[in-house]
């Protein structure tokens, strides 16, 4: 492969990227509770009330909670809802058509769930430290912020899940049914130690669960299970999503039916 | 001849489940025409069109585009693609899809003449979501152009737009031809066939029924068909003057001819008491779906 | 729209910006060692020092956070979880040691601030007024903010009669022999003695003779405070008086000795024993010239320093030809290489020492005579405080008192640097180390009784303190200037003031004191009166106290006119002055500028 061709190659991922951000970032219904709910969530909750409610630590660890929080937004929306939809409306057939490589598309989304994760992640750093004096060691800050957003991809691959079984408009729909009850029973929104024994056990078959507790691992305030246990079950979830997806394409792809809006023709 | 032949399906059966999409097709693209792909709803031109674009897999037969397999990455650097989708995120421009589909092709044609080329101009920094609908066709048949093509698939190209709206696309697809690229166009519409293609290929049911240049086919669909109440019996009307097809309907027997005044009068001097005479069939289009829908047509034509 | 050339490196460099950005962004996140630069204020009580290197009493650990709370030592550990409003230090860059022990002090006159402003949060005094022991126990015994180091002493030292201790103007209770020996021991322990100090002095060493206690007196002092549950601690001088000290239990050796080195195969059986030496280098090294004292003098913020650390330091001792400094040494270097426990101790505030600040030496020539940092540091810290039974210091661990010393840069490395000193705590409060804020008035001279009038019929001489002279804004940089004459029994001050500082003065200053600047006394008096005349213009009287240059001088202003005339201010018209303390008065004139000319005369303070 020629360097020019090479460069061409890599344009298409940048410019997929691009606009694929721009896309999002224009689409008023998905940018603005992806990146203000959390912050928002996070300012009630963890600032405002966190004191008061919990105890003094109640902002650090909700500042853990709510940065993963806000990574999964935009990996199960952006990614998976957003991949059903294009699905549906044939852009992706298009695509598919041109020499565009596959994975320019998919990597400019999970690049744009980064993006907005990453958005996200800062805002609400930035909230807990200007706004409830949240101190952590340098290295904590980065490393929080890393494991933050390497949850960018188990969430991606739940999503590319969901949006490989479902139509558009379920798309979002389901999505919400996943987000939604997943961040609660994981204890992101209210510390785990809070719930019955039982929610508590049962958290542990929720990746978002893991995910925050290896988040919690870096602030040190974490439910002291093994790193290696909640590692192992975010990459064996995350190919068991992956696995899912690729059998849902496979059979709309193999049908046909649900590839374009005009059903078979 | 086979190296004219810029794409074929060749002895090409497809299923989705129990349902038969193409039946033994053989269907050749010809370097520099126009061919129309002309057929209802139903009758198997978008499953073609997948085929050839390598969207959907060959199950019985074979599909090459220029001598490859269709989906093969320098068959898709030369080919465009206008496909029956509802469109492309509402967010971008104009402007940033053309820039996007672009980049795709190692040799894009310049944006200024693509814009020009669809009738565009003026319109790069609108989003695609504020667009008319035969403006979006536009930039539909424009994302199909980027790469410079030398085959262009227009699926269904003028579908939903209003009379202006079509007339003013088939410009833009004439002036493709007319820049010397292979066209292939699939269309329900008897009329735009005529309008843009050198050749048309009828599909009914999955199956080609027809084949030749617009007048060929036309000449086709020119016949009537005669309805009515007689005793005269279905074999005797075959050697009748111009017969295409007879069919027993309920107690009506329908005939279809390309003669129909000479019928009449051959079939009035057979049957005095012939009665309830219909002969249908005053435009191209109604012929047309007389001709393709007469099979199973379950209502009387009127 | 040709944007192949332009639009990817645009989105390369968005995205880089942005990840920079990220980064950036994160870099400016509050981490607790911003909370406090260490050269800011220290705060007190309860706090944490965050990412320092640690000297614990006993080794080196890097990265640590120690957490204060209300002036122990609560945690010790690296990456501890702080609350989060809990002030910190960043101690990224500086070492955190304990609170100094001297091993070997005496204690007088403001001997413990003195320490304690250089870093020695508790002196183990080996000879003092017993009179002081039960207010030590009471002080020591309070976390609390002071200014002192806690005083651990022997109290009265048991010697005999003229012999050593006794020149020294303290009270000593001779003993003439073994019997009265259980008594002695007894009645210091009741006066508050911590352990017993036994002095076995011949004067040999100092080419000189003087009476010692008998071998059977120490022997039975030794028993004695052991029977009473007390350490014995043997002031020795000579090789044969420690041999002598050690076979008889001595639990510690207070000096090292200097007119033989020792054997190893002395060292080894002094080893066996367990006793510990306190070498007081420092004292020994000063008599023979060598004062590392001077050394860290020289690196040391004058304003740090007292003048009686100043004077002890340049004090001598009388010392005859003969022995050698590098035998006191060499016998440090074979005591610590057997395994005897060795106490940093300098023995101020002797000649050539100075309490505190000798400390700083003494670490430098324990490291001198072939200790590790490490040895060095554990020898001024939890070795003292071990081998005194000195509890809860000389360590920084939990429940530990938070006596701590931070110092910049990393004294592994180089002991030299534990004089560089940021912060001192005692008590986790922060020492204040400027000697002008510690200490307590100086004494101010009285001024005699009655007015004090100058009439300067004898000329410039004003009859009463260091005198007049000439004062200008020269010494703020600017231009103005004055001259003083004495004309028919009366100071003209004749001068210009000139654009140069921004308030420009010039005249005439009357200091009260022997010295410039010396306050005086001059309670009970209530009014500032002279008799002035000149160019009409109006001139200002500004009143000095004590520490004038630190602030802005109270002033009342004064008209000259063409006539003699009697100006009486009362001293309470200047705000802020204290008549107690006056140090000087100074009549000058400021704005508007120009050339000025005044007389005064009768000038009284009543």
């Amino acid at each position: 492969m020629t360097t020019a061709t090479l460069a061409r190659r890599g344009r298409i991922y940048v410019l997929e990227a691009r606009y694929q951000f721009l896309m999002v970032l224009r689409e008023p219904a998905f940018a603005i509770p992806t990146l203000l709910f959390p912050l928002m969530f996070y300012l009630f909750f963890g600032v405002v009330m966190g004191g008061r409610g919990f105890s003094a630590a109640a902002p650090t660890y909700m500042l853990a909670t709510y940065s993963v929080f806000g990574v999964m937004g935009p990996s199960l929306f952006g990614f998976g809802a957003g991949l059903a939809m294009e699905r549906d409306s044939g852009v992706l057939l298009l695509k598919r058509t041109t020499p565009m490589p596959a994975a320019a598309y998919l990597l400019a989304k999970v690049g744009m769930a980064f993006a907005f994760g990453a958005a996200v992640v800062l805002g609400i750093f930035l909230t807990g430290a200007h706004g409830a004096g949240v101190v952590l060691y340098r290295w904590q800050w980065f490393a929080l912020s890393g494991v933050v957003l390497a949850g960018v991809i188990p969430f991606c691959a739940l999503g590319l899940a969901v949006g490989a079984w479902s139509k558009s408009r379920a798309a979002v729909a389901i999505t919400n049914l996943v987000f939604l009850p997943m961040a609660m029973l994981s204890g992101l929104w209210i510390p785990i130690t809070m719930f019955p024994a039982a929610l508590q056990d049962f958290a542990n078959v929720l990746p978002a669960y893991h995910h925050a507790q290896l988040a919690l691992k870096v602030i040190a305030m974490d439910g002291g299970q093994a790193t290696a246990l909640h590692v192992a079950v975010l990459a064996v979830q995350s190919i068991a999503f992956l696995i899912v997806a690729a059998v849902g394409f496979r059979r709309a792809e193999s049908g046909a039916v649900s590839i374009r809006p005009g059903g078979m023709s | 001849m086979p190296e004219e032949a810029v794409a074929r399906l060749w002895g090409v059966t497809h299923r989705y489940g129990p349902v038969v999409a193409l039946e033994e097709v053989d269907l050749e693209v010809r370097r520099g025409e126009v061919l129309a792909v002309l057929g209802p709803n139903g009758a198997g031109k978008t499953t073609a069109i997948n085929l050839l674009l390598g969207s959907a897999a060959v199950q019985t037969g074979e599909a090459t585009v220029f001598g490859q397999r269709p989906g093969a990455p320098g068959v898709r650097a030369r080919r465009g693609a206008m496909l029956q989708i509802s469109g492309v995120p509402n967010t971008l421009t104009v402007g940033e899809h053309i820039d996007l589909f672009r980049a795709y092709y190692p040799a894009p044609a310049p944006a200024s003449r693509l814009l020009a080329m669809a009738g565009l101009e003026g319109l790069e920094r609108r989003r695609f979501g504020k667009l008319s609908g035969g403006q979006k066709q536009r930039v539909m048949f424009a994302l199909a152009l980027c790469g410079d093509p030398q085959l262009v698939f227009l699926d269904e190209p003028t579908a939903g737009l209003d009379v202006e709206a079509r007339r003013g696309l088939w410009e833009e697809i004439r002036a493709l031809s007319e820049s010397g690229r292979t066209t292939v166009l699939t269309t329900h519409y008897l009329e735009e066939a005529d309008a843009l293609a050198d050749r048309i290929v009828l599909l009914h049911r999955g199956r080609v029924i027809a084949e030749g240049s617009p007048a060929t086919i036309k000449s086709h669909t020119a016949a009537r068909l005669v309805r009515c109440v007689t005793g005269v019996h279905r074999d005797r009307v075959a050697s009748l003057p111009g017969v295409v097809r007879s069919e027993a309907r309920g107690r009506y027997l329908e005939i279809l001819t390309s003669r129909p005044e000479d019928l009449v009068r051959a079939l009035l001097d057979l049957d005095p008491d012939l009665h309830d005479l219909t002969v249908v069939g005053a435009g191209l289009e109604e012929a047309f779906l007389a001709l393709t829908r007469a099979p199973d047509a379950s209502e009387p034509v009127s | 729209m040709n944007t192949e050339n332009r639009t990817v490196p645009r989105s390369v460099w968005v995205l880089l910006v942005a990840v920079v950005g990220f980064f950036a962004a994160l870099a400016t996140l509050p981490v607790p060692g911003d909370a406090a630069a260490p050269e800011q204020e220290a705060p007190e009580e309860s706090f944490a020092i965050v990412d320092v290197t640690l000297f614990d009493g006993e080794a080196f650990r890097r990265n640590q956070d120690v957490w204060v709370e209300d002036g122990r030592v609560r945690r010790v550990g690296a990456k501890l979880r702080l609350p989060e409003d809990l002030p910190r230090v960043d101690g990224r860059g500086h070492t955190l040691l304990p609170g100094f022990i001297d091993g070997h002090v005496h204690t007088f006159g403001g001997t413990l601030g003195d320490a304690l402003r250089f870093g020695v949060t508790s002196v183990l005094d080996q000879f003092t007024d017993s009179g002081l022991l039960a207010g030590a126990r009471t002080a020591r015994d309070d976390i609390a903010r002071t200014a002192e180091a806690d005083l651990f002493s022997a109290g009265m030292l048991a010697t005999a009669p003229g012999g050593h201790g006794t020149q020294f103007g303290l009270r000593v209770e001779p003993l003439t022999g073994p019997e009265g020996a259980a008594a002695w021991v007894r009645a210091r322990k009741a006066e508050g003695s911590d352990w017993i100090k036994i002095v076995s002095e011949d004067g040999a060493a100092y080419r000189g003779e003087i009476p010692s206690l008998e071998r059977e007196t120490i022997a039975a002092l030794i028993a004695a405070a052991h029977a009473e549950g007390l350490l014995a601690v043997v002031h020795v001088s000579d090789l044969e008086a420690a041999r002598e000290a050690v076979s008889l239990g001595a639990d510690g050796l207070v000096h090292t000795w200097f007119d033989a080195a020792l054997s190893e195969e002395d060292a080894r059986s002094f080893a066996r024993t367990g006793v510990f030496v306190v070498p007081t280098l420092s004292v020994i090294m000063g008599l023979f010239g060598d004062s590392t004292g001077l050394r860290v003098l020289d690196e040391t913020d004058e304003s740090l320093v007292s003048p009686m650390q100043r004077q002890t330091l340049s004090n001598r001792f009388e010392m005859p030809e003969g022995p050698d400094s590098e035998v006191a040494l060499e016998n440090v270097r074979r005591l610590h290489a057997a395994g005897v426990r060795i106490v940093a101790g300098t023995d101020a505030p002797n000649p050539g020492t100075a309490t505190g600040l000798s400390m700083h030496g003494e670490l430098r020539l324990l490291a001198r005579a072939g200790m590790e940092s490490h040895e060095v540091l554990a020898a001024a810290t939890s070795v003292a405080a071990d081998a005194f039974a000195v509890p809860e210091r000389g360590r920084i661990a939990e429940g530990y008192i938070a006596d701590l010393v931070l110092v910049r840069g990393d004294v592994e490395e180089d002991v030299t640097r534990t004089a560089d000193i940021v912060t001192i705590w005692k008590d986790g409060y922060p020492v204040v180390r400027e000697t002008a804020a510690t200490a307590v008035s100086p004494e101010i001279p009285p001024a005699p009784d009655g007015p004090v009038v100058v009439d300067f019929e004898d000329g410039l001489d004003s009859g009463f303190g260091f005198g007049w002279q000439v004062t200008t804004d020269a010494m703020n940089g600017g231009a103005s200037t004055a001259d003083l004459t004495v004309e028919e029994g009366a100071l003209v001050v004749r001068g210009e003031t000139r654009t140069g500082f921004a308030f420009p003065w010039a005249g005439a200053i009357w200091f009260l004191g022997d010295q410039p600047m010396q306050a005086v006394d001059f309670s009970g008096r209530s009014v500032l009166r002279f008799r002035t005349r000149g160019d009409g213009r109006s001139y200002t009287v500004m009143l000095f106290g004590a520490g004038a240059a630190a602030t802005v001088p109270p002033t009342v202003p004064f008209v000259a006119g063409p006539e003699w005339a009697v100006v009486e201010i009362p001293l309470e018209s200047f705000a802020t002055a204290d008549p107690s303390i006056i140090a000087a008065l100074a009549f000058v004139a400021q704005a508007p500028l120009g050339s000025f000319a005044f007389e005064l005369d009768d000038v009284e303070i009543r």
